[in-house]
């Protein structure tokens, strides 16, 4: 029996915000998922998921998306994505292609193999052999598509626990949203800051150094804020302190 | 008005896709009964504790004789009134009642009078309620203007569930108003933060007798 | 009420510095979230209690129409007086008429959103009749002349310190910083003397019970029951979705509604209100009247919001939306605000008037989570969304950056050739402002690309692994 038989041929959904903002975390996660014995391939031909205009309302735009993103990655045993959101948003491809059967049933087909990261790690492979170290007080925050949609809440921090050093504080309100919510965070830009800012003050009081979360897109929120307050803590995905390669927190220029 | 009847019952069939009335299918989730709340002590102490749990206060008593005895004492505890609303029920008034009482049975006097006393018809262990179903036995007025309501639940009488209500008082012998009184009148409509004596009685003291 | 829906913006970021709303609002989140989830966790098996409650709500709607038929005989049967009105207009014509035959001067009310709804208070007022809330919530904005901001805590929005104001400027009471205990005693004996000189009580109803024509009347002051005893004429005001068709099917509903609205295990009044005085009755009102209410609800029926119908008013989607516990209920600018409202808003006054509704949400998904009936709002808002787009009603430069953006998104060449040059000529770090940008800058940094894309170091990657192997 070929030796690469037992191992399952990943297609990385790097998703664009990870592509254009934080190409780390998508090596973070071939590395990652490669240490726990899998193939991973990045195919050419995705780019977005479809989210913002599948929340927008562009349904005829979030159709043609998904079925680029169908057609790109279906050929893999799994789909794996370094975000809650993203992957959510592939799991919803069936509903939103319920009006063509073909795709509706080769969406299916392909929401049934996607998983977010660390879920996929711990869920499907089992694998918690971390090998990385992060002698640091941290906090986590639950994205809400992930926490909702996916049941994303033990994966990482069963993960987590194994980095070396790393001391994780939970938040006081970890279920409440950070205000990012895609668009709505430029629509409503003082709501938004305002949800932000309930979040940095519950994160500064656990006393943690960074934040560690497993979607770009609140993360961004969150350090943006951070940064525009001057604060000293730092953000980072999650992939990022689970492959050992947290060095330079988001948005950031020196490490 | 019957336009507008028909207006919106048209409007209705449109929008389910139809012309005219369907019997409905059966409602196949009411096979099994709901996931309800279980217990293992009895169900009068389970309708004390459920009471206390909402400041409303239980005294057990051994007979219906002893009704009027405590009646007083409760009064005794709140000061030198003697007024005493008693409804119009003969459970009630075939009991003997101290002359220290100044007793009415007239709903009228249900404005000025500082407490009641009446029956209930069941309890309901579940959520320690006394059922207060209207006729002329008991004017709701009663139950609801005193500031002090004690009601004479039978022990016999607490029920396990909400449900079983429906078995003792049948649906086709409802009367006007059936009101399911959980503790003393309550609200949290200032600064969201709990205070009894809203409108209703400020206190519910209930006489379990049996 | 007149909407104010269009103006959300604009009155979101006011309600953002409102110091006193924002003290009542901290307030009150923590506790609303906190009861309910004791509550839950209390009961032996809520998941399947609130699969039954969606069950038996999306059994009675299939079969509306024959459910309607049998409470509207069950009523009359009983001497009650059935009215229908397909909309507000007629609704408020119906209250009018019924006051005005009854010779009434004093209307005493409990809470019925679907009264804010038709905007009773004012109709009856232009008609010179007195229009008393008695709920105390109710009763405060009324002094207040503000519209209810919760569906089931009217006046979570003000602060001890204006209760306490306005006692003092309606009531003549002490102008100081008052107990609320010596305030609910206040508002109690005030509102006493209207209980007993009022010729008109209308409440709302939580259910209608199609087999027996029974209203179902959740309330924990005892006004709702005061309300339908002491004046002479009782009007119940309920929206043609409030129907179940058993008694057993109400206790199931009510078993979810207060758990969800307030924690508790039952309310302290559960009123089952069954057709008009009877002979042999000392007191309770000569007069019973139930108008039933349409205003758009049939329409719902039909399309893919019906599941909205399910909506039992529980108020716990408000209490755990992040959007609603940041502004409170004002800044929705009509009736029904939080997560229900953005979805019921549009479909009562229209797409039009209501565009940020649909999209003021972060779609975190919470309050389908805990809604009683599962309802699944962040997709109804989505639908709306999907159909603000259809018809054009978003508009602007975000909406031009979005469609720019999945224009380029389905062209992955271009796309990637084009971010990768974005992200080699981008400065690093993070950028205090954007070019373009309308939103993200004006509070926050934003986090620069890092030289290179992803999927350009990716393929650098891959051809120098080739040249080694």
């Amino acid at each position: 029996m070929n030796a690469n038989a037992a191992r399952p041929r990943i297609g990385l959904f790097v998703t664009c915000l990870v592509d254009l903002l934080r190409p780390g975390v998508g090596f973070a996660a071939v590395k990652l998922l490669e240490s726990a014995g899998c193939i991973v391939e990045v195919p050419g031909g995705q780019t977005c998921c479809g989210q913002p205009a599948y929340n927008s309302g562009d349904l005829s735009a979030a159709r043609a998306l998904a079925k680029q993103t169908i057609q790109a990655m279906e050929s893999y045993d799994y789909v794996v994505l370094p975000s809650g959101s993203c992957a959510g948003t592939l799991r919803d491809y069936p509903r939103l292609l319920a009006v063509e059967p073909v795709w509706r049933q080769r969406a299916q087909e392909l929401a049934e193999r996607t998983f977010e990261l660390t879920s996929f790690l711990v869920d499907v492979l089992g694998w918690d052999a971390v090998d990385a170290e992060f002698p640091a007080t941290v906090t986590y925050h639950d994205s809400c598509a992930g926490l909702r949609q996916l049941g994303i809440k033990q994966q990482p921090r069963r993960l987590l626990a194994k980095v070396a050093g790393l001391d994780l504080r939970e938040l006081r309100e970890t279920e409440d949203c950070c205000g990012f919510g895609g668009t709505f965070c430029v629509k409503y830009p003082e709501l938004s800051t305002r949800l932000a800012d309930d979040k940095i003050a519950d994160i500064e009081q656990t006393g943690a150094r960074a934040v560690l979360g497993g979607d770009l897109g609140c993360l961004l929120h969150i350090a943006g804020r951070l940064h525009r307050r001057g604060s000293p803590v730092k953000a980072y995905h999650v992939a990022e302190v689970l492959a050992g390669m947290a060095d330079q927190g988001i948005g950031e220029d020196k490490p | 008005m019957t336009d507008a009847r028909q207006a919106i019952l048209n409007a209705v069939r449109q929008a389910l896709g139809r012309s005219a009335s369907v019997e409905p299918a059966p409602r196949d989730y009411a096979a099994q009964p709901p996931p309800r709340p279980s217990w293992r002590e009895h169900g009068p102490e389970r309708f004390t504790r459920k009471l206390e749990r909402v400041a409303g206060s239980c005294e057990r008593l051994v007979e219906l004789a002893a009704v009027p005895a405590a009646v007083l004492r409760y009064l005794e505890g709140l000061g030198d009134d003697r007024r005493l609303l008693v409804a119009p029920d003969p459970l009630l008034q075939g009991l003997e009642w101290p002359a220290a009482l100044q007793r009415s049975t007239h709903p009228q006097d249900a404005r000025r009078y500082p407490a009641a006393v009446i029956t209930a018809a069941l309890g309901i262990a579940e959520t320690g309620t006394v059922v207060l179903p209207s006729g002329p036995h008991r004017p709701p007025s009663m139950q609801l203007l005193p500031d002090h309501l004690i009601v004479v639940l039978r022990t016999e009488d607490v029920v396990d569930y909400v449900e079983d209500v429906w078995q003792r008082i049948a649906a086709g012998t409802l009367p006007r108003t059936v009101t399911f009184m959980t503790g003393p009148s309550r609200t949290a409509d200032i600064a969201q933060t709990l205070h009894v004596g809203a409108h209703g009685p400020r206190r519910l003291h209930v006489l379990l007798v049996g | 009420m007149k909407s104010t829906a269009h103006l959300f913006p604009e009155q979101a970021r006011a309600a953002l510095t409102d110091e006193n709303l924002q003290a009542a609002l901290r307030f009150a989140k923590g506790g609303f979230i906190d009861k309910r989830a004791a509550a839950v966790a209390r009961y032996p098996d809520f998941e399947t209690l609130r699969e039954r409650g969606r069950r038996i709500k999306d059994h009675t709607l299939a079969h509306l129409d024959v459910y309607l038929e049998r409470f509207a005989a069950a009523v009359e049967a009983r001497g009650g007086h059935v009215h229908w009105a397909p909309d507000a207009a007629a609704a408020r014509s119906i209250l009018l008429d019924i006051c005005r035959r009854a010779g009434a001067r004093t209307v005493i009310k409990g809470k019925t959103m679907v009264g804010e709804e038709i905007g009773v208070n004012a109709a009856l007022e232009e008609a010179g009749l007195e229009v008393v809330e008695t709920d105390l919530g109710e009763y405060i904005i009324q002094l207040a002349k503000e519209p209810p901001s919760h569906i089931i805590a009217p006046a979570v929005h003000k602060t001890r310190a204006q209760i306490c104001k306005l006692f003092a400027e309606h009531h003549g009471s002490p102008d100081t910083l008052r107990e609320a205990p010596e305030l609910v005693a206040e508002a109690r004996r005030v509102l006493r003397e209207k209980f007993l000189a009022a010729d008109v009580g209308i409440t709302g109803g939580n259910f209608l019970v199609a087999e027996t024509g029974t209203v179902v009347l959740v309330t924990n002051e005892g006004n709702g029951d005061l309300c339908l005893t002491l004046p002479r004429v009782h009007v119940v005001l309920a929206g043609i979705e409030k129907l179940v068709p058993t008694l057993d099917d109400a206790a199931t509903m009510v078993r979810l509604l207060v758990r969800s609205a307030t924690g508790q295990d039952i309310s302290t009044y559960t009123t089952f209100i069954t057709g008009a005085r009877r002979q042999d009755e000392a007191d309770g009102p000569d007069e019973y009247h139930m108008v039933l209410l349409d205003n758009g609800r049939s329409r719902m029926l039909g399309d893919e919001f019906r599941e909205m119908l399910r909506c039992i008013r529980c108020g716990s989607c408000l209490n755990h939306c992040p959007v609603y516990n940041a502004v409170g209920g004002h800044a929705y600018g009509w009736v029904y605000p939080g997560p229900m409202g953005s979805v019921l808003t549009p479909q009562i006054i229209g797409l039009d008037a209501t565009k940020d509704l649909p999209n003021a949400c972060t779609l975190n998904g919470r309050c389908q989570e805990i809604c009683p009936v599962k309802i699944p709002l962040p997709d109804l808002l989505r639908r709306l969304r999907a159909l603000q787009f259809e018809r054009g009603l978003i508009r602007g430069p975000q909406c031009w950056a979005l469609r720019l953006w999945g224009w380029l998104a389905r062209r992955p060449a271009l796309y990637h050739g084009l971010t990768a040059l974005i992200a080699r000529l981008s400065p690093r770090g993070a950028a205090r402002r954007l070019p373009l940008d309308s939103g993200w800058t004006q509070s926050r940094d934003f986090p620069l690309p890092q030289r290179t894309t992803f999927q350009r170091a990716w393929s650098r990657q891959a051809k120098e692994e080739r040249r080694h192997d």
